[in-house]
């Protein structure tokens, strides 16, 4: 699983090549439709973002950064094929177009076919020397098998970028794998130093310190992901195995059988990821994807899937409300009024939807929206008691 | 130079290392001078050719393979040879395949088809696995047979076999079977018998899997039902009752592939250790009357370093370092390390595979087979894995990874730290193949231990140990108030630099059967100072400077040993 973290990781990465790079010469229009195609793009409206991008080429064809962001809305909706066709037309239009290799070789990582993400890092590298790009090519000839190579694309990285964080986590990996686990937490202690937030790394220190036969002093870091990660299964079992060792028995079997619970749920996701990705046009995997990440409380993620969902069934007001749901679970207000404005646009007499946007203007302290909201709602359902009581909290 | 320049030179630099580095091949640094030869063809093996039935369907169970191993069928004292000849499908053939070859060991380096003179040409299944012992201590090796529909239960008649399953209690189960190991549970003199079992599978829920999105391929066990082990008491009068729940082995989560015996707490009484394909990997500990609790969880060896499930497939267990205490191996599939996990303290195992140097050079390759033996003879338990893959054309969809692979040597420095040597003698262990049961055997009374491999849809092989610059001992025992033929009996040898641990006993490695004579690695010393038997009953006998070069009889409570 550590490399389906690390992916996730790459794939985060691989968002420093996001940035248009506009041409000078560029057509104002078409710089206006980039940025509003890059906009939906980051809130989510996939289908959006594609749609403006094809305005943009009716009106200037030959813009690479048309291209470029049309791969990255296809990575995003595991169309992977499509993305690959449109860098290759980024490319055919601007050979020294930055990212857009790297963003290939992602793609071909996500299709397991390493020897060609290798070749796209490496075009990437004489043309945009980064230490990203070498950690991903350490990272690819790991996967390969081939260890020394992949030490040696780490090392150079570290020596381009010396608090490249990911380029130090990855060596001490290599490591331990390799039986060097002082070595490998002398790197890890690193890769940490330089971003002692991250909590992917404090579970792979607390891993290696359990490794090490230190229980004890590995017990904090698995403690910092568990609690920030409830539904984290690996930190839960090694935070059980490091208690148990210590002589917790009774907290240890606590931790194990919370962890015995959550493989249900991360085998679940697991498969529905694995389904959704190899058939990227099925909704149903996606929003059982959707559905088992949000049961584990992912909800970044779980909403990630949603908005897949939505790209293919963009009238489903289910999956426009689930998301609106997560935005407000993560926090995001603003985002989900938008969503819910969006479905009652389109169908003013849902009067869950009435309640819900009453919700999130009351819990943003906007009571006067708020109670907008639930009068609305009552128009189309006067004997909703549930409205009636939220109505009475405002008074 | 503008920086603009100089970064692309530095670019360009590190690309022709990436490339210089892609060749690069490990250099070995061991000066061993082992050696195989395959001697298949020479040993009159070359005939033998196991069959999956495959037409085209892509039935689960033909990815699988089979066992084979090592019998003394005719008492002689020279290893004999008993391979599962796999199987075809009734419905989709009209002609049977042969379900077992047993071929005689004629004491000149080859071996002679006996199996229709055995009494073992007539049975048509389609077989897995086998494990031998002496269940109705009558001084002979039988032997169980693992099917994917009924099991059989084969008693030695002084050199024939007489398949007495039916009224055994063991013929029940019409359950996919894998391993099974004989060992005497609760220490009463009589082997009990542990079954595998594997999936819910049948043609009829037979799932359409596929590597490529348009054609069918094997399947992987995720997505069939486990079905859970069975345990069964020997009562001593030739057959068996299910005791699978009473002595602790339910529940379970099945597809179990391996299984091997061990005592890692040192109390005299028999553990068991579990490899489970997809599955938490089980440690059954012995209550101390014969009936176990599952541990494998919270002793940390269920699960790789994150709390993943792997695809265990062959086991076995040793002491392999100082330390004295046992470590159990595993081996799994591509992409996953061999699993290593020694023993620590109270019923808790730390993971040793990268630290052992076994995880990273068997991380691509996908193991089933796997023992613990002494390949050099220099009194450290090494360890043999056969290999192959599953997926026909795996290498097509999977960079780095191959349908047939080389086999692993892993020499063991006596510290527990292990180097692959195979890459660097190259010969017949490096050739690739569809690996799949791995037994050892001195079967030509040499001294050194020899390798059995059985293929997948494919031939055996025999690779004749060529070692025999070292001294050794070979010891058979045999128990009077245990066990006859002295399943978990603990050896331990003392010469003047090492303390050697060993365990009789069956099962181990992928449905395959190793011999039971217990081979003493002395190097360059040519006397055993002194040889402890710590019978399964709790008695102990010592016996002291024994010449090096021989193979030796001892037998329980008659205080001196013989020569074979």
């Amino acid at each position: 699983m550590m490399n389906k973290k690390l992916l996730l990781m790459v794939i985060c990465v691989s968002c420093f090549f996001s940035a248009c790079q506009k041409k000078p010469d560029i057509d104002p229009a078409v710089a206006t439709l980039i940025f509003q195609a890059e906009t939906a793009f980051r809130n989510g409206y996939y289908n959006a973002a594609l749609t403006i991008t094809d305005s943009a080429i009716i009106i200037s064809p030959d813009v690479a950064d048309v291209y470029f962001l049309r791969g990255r809305v296809f990575t995003k909706l595991a169309r992977l094929n499509e993305a690959e066709a449109a860098y290759r037309t980024v490319l055919s239009l601007d050979s020294n177009y930055q990212g857009a290799r790297f963003n290939m070789g992602t793609n071909s990582i996500r299709q397991n076919d390493l020897p060609a993400a290798i070749a796209h890092y490496k075009s990437e590298l004489l043309l945009h020397p980064s230490a990203r790009t070498m950690v991903q090519i350490g990272r690819s000839y790991a996967d390969l098998g081939k260890i020394d190579s992949a030490a040696f694309a780490y090392e150079e990285a570290i020596k381009t970028d010396g608090e490249n964080a990911a380029a130090y986590m990855r060596l001490g990996h290599l490591y331990k794998d390799s039986g060097d686990v002082t070595k490998a937490i002398e790197y890890v202690t690193s890769g940490l130093n330089l971003d002692p937030e991250n909590l992917d790394y404090k579970y792979v220190m607390g891993s290696l310190l359990l490794l090490n036969g230190e229980p004890e002093v590995s017990l904090p870091y698995f403690q910092a992901v568990t609690s920030k990660r409830p539904w984290h299964y690996w930190s839960h079992h090694n935070l059980g195995q490091a208690l148990y060792r210590i002589g917790n028995e009774a907290e240890g079997q606590h931790y194990m059988d919370m962890a015995k619970e959550l493989q249900k749920g991360i085998q679940e996701v697991e498969n529905w990821r694995n389904l959704a990705n190899m058939n990227p046009d099925q909704l149903m995997l996606w929003v059982n994807l959707g559905n088992s990440l949000k049961n584990m409380g992912r909800i970044q993620e779980a909403k990630d899937a949603y908005l897949v969902a939505l790209s293919l069934s963009p009238m489903s007001f289910a999956l426009q409300n689930n998301i609106a749901n997560l935005c407000l679970m993560d926090g995001d207000t603003a985002q989900a009024i938008i969503r819910y404005e969006a479905i009652l646009s389109l169908d003013s007499t849902l009067v869950d939807i009435w309640l819900n946007l009453g919700v999130v203007y009351a819990s943003s302290g906007r009571k006067n929206y708020a109670r907008q909201a639930w009068v609305k709602g009552l128009e189309f359902d006067p004997d909703n008691t549930t409205l009636r009581d939220y109505l009475e909290t405002l008074n | 130079m503008s920086p603009y320049l100089a970064g692309k030179i530095t670019v360009l630099f590190a690309v022709t290392i990436f490339i210089s580095c892609e060749n690069k091949q490990p250099v070995s640094t061991n000066k061993t001078q082992i050696n195989f030869t395959d001697v298949t063809a020479t040993a009159g093996l070359a005939n033998f050719r196991h069959v999956t039935g495959a037409v085209g369907d892509k039935w689960f169970p033909e990815s699988m393979g089979s066992g084979g191993g090592f019998i003394d069928y005719n008492g002689d004292g020279w290893s004999d040879i008993l391979l599962v000849g796999g199987g075809v499908w009734p419905e989709k053939s009209a002609v049977f395949a042969p379900a077992l070859f047993l071929y005689h060991n004629n004491q000149d380096g080859t071996f002679k088809n006996v199996t229709a003179a055995a009494g073992l040409a007539d049975l048509h299944t389609y077989g897995f696995g086998i494990t031998v012992a002496d269940y109705d201590n009558d001084d002979d090796q039988d032997f169980f047979f693992t099917t994917i529909w009924q099991n059989h239960l084969f008693r030695n008649d002084g050199g024939t076999f007489t398949d007495v399953s039916l009224g055994s209690g063991l013929e029940k189960d019409l359950l996919w079977s894998t391993t099974a190991i004989f060992f005497d549970a609760n220490q009463d003199g009589w082997v009990d018998l542990y079954v595998g079992s594997y999936v819910d599978w049948s043609p009829e829920n037979d799932i359409w899997c596929t590597l490529d999105g348009n054609t069918k391929n094997y399947c992987t066990p995720e997505l069939y039902n486990g079905v859970p082990s069975r345990f069964y008491r020997n009562n001593g009068d030739g057959t068996f009752t299910d005791k699978t729940e009473q002595a602790g082995f339910l529940p379970a989560p099945g597809k179990m592939l391996g299984a091997t015996e061990l005592d890692f707490n040192n109390d005299g009484w028999p553990d068991l250790a579990v490899a489970s394909d997809t599955q938490r990997d089980l440690l059954y500990v012995n209550n101390g009357n014969g009936t176990f609790k599952e541990i494998g969880a919270v002793s940390g060896m269920a699960y790789d370093e994150n709390g993943r499930a792997r695809a265990g497939m062959g086991i076995d267990a040793g002491v392999v370092d100082n330390s004295g205490r046992e470590t159990i191996f595993v081996g799994n599939f591509s992409k996953e390390m061999i699993s290593v996990f020694r023993h620590q303290t109270g019923n808790y195992f730390e993971d040793r595979a990268a630290l052992s140097k076994i995880g990273r050079p068997s991380l691509m390759t996908l193991t089933f087979g796997l023992f613990l033996f002494d390949a050099e003879l220099d009194g450290d338990l090494d360890l043999f894995t056969a290999n192959g893959h599953v997926q026909i054309g795996i290498e097509h969809t999977q960079d780095g990874i191959y349908y047939r692979e080389p086999s692993h040597l892993f020499l063991n420095d006596g510290n527990g730290h292990f180097a692959d040597i195979v890459p660097s003698i190259g010969g017949p262990l490096a050739q690739p193949i569809v690996g799949r049961g791995a037994a050892y055997s001195d079967y030509d009374k040499n001294g050194t231990l020899d390798i059995l491999v059985t293929e997948n849809n494919g031939p055996v092989h025999l690779f004749r140990n060529d070692n025999n610059e070292n001294n050794f001992l070979r010891v058979n025992v045999k128990s009077i108030a245990s066990a006859r033929g002295g399943l978990g009996t603990k050896l331990v040898g003392i010469t003047k630099n090492k303390r050697m641990v060993r365990r009789v006993k069956t099962g181990s490695s992928f449905m395959s059967h190793s011999e039971q004579t217990v081979t003493f690695g002395l190097g360059s010393e040519e006397v055993l100072d002194s040889l402890y038997v710590y019978w399964p009953n709790g008695s102990m006998e010592v016996f002291l400077n024994i010449n090096s070069g021989q193979e030796i009889n001892i037998t329980e409570e008659r205080g001196k040993w013989t020569v074979q």
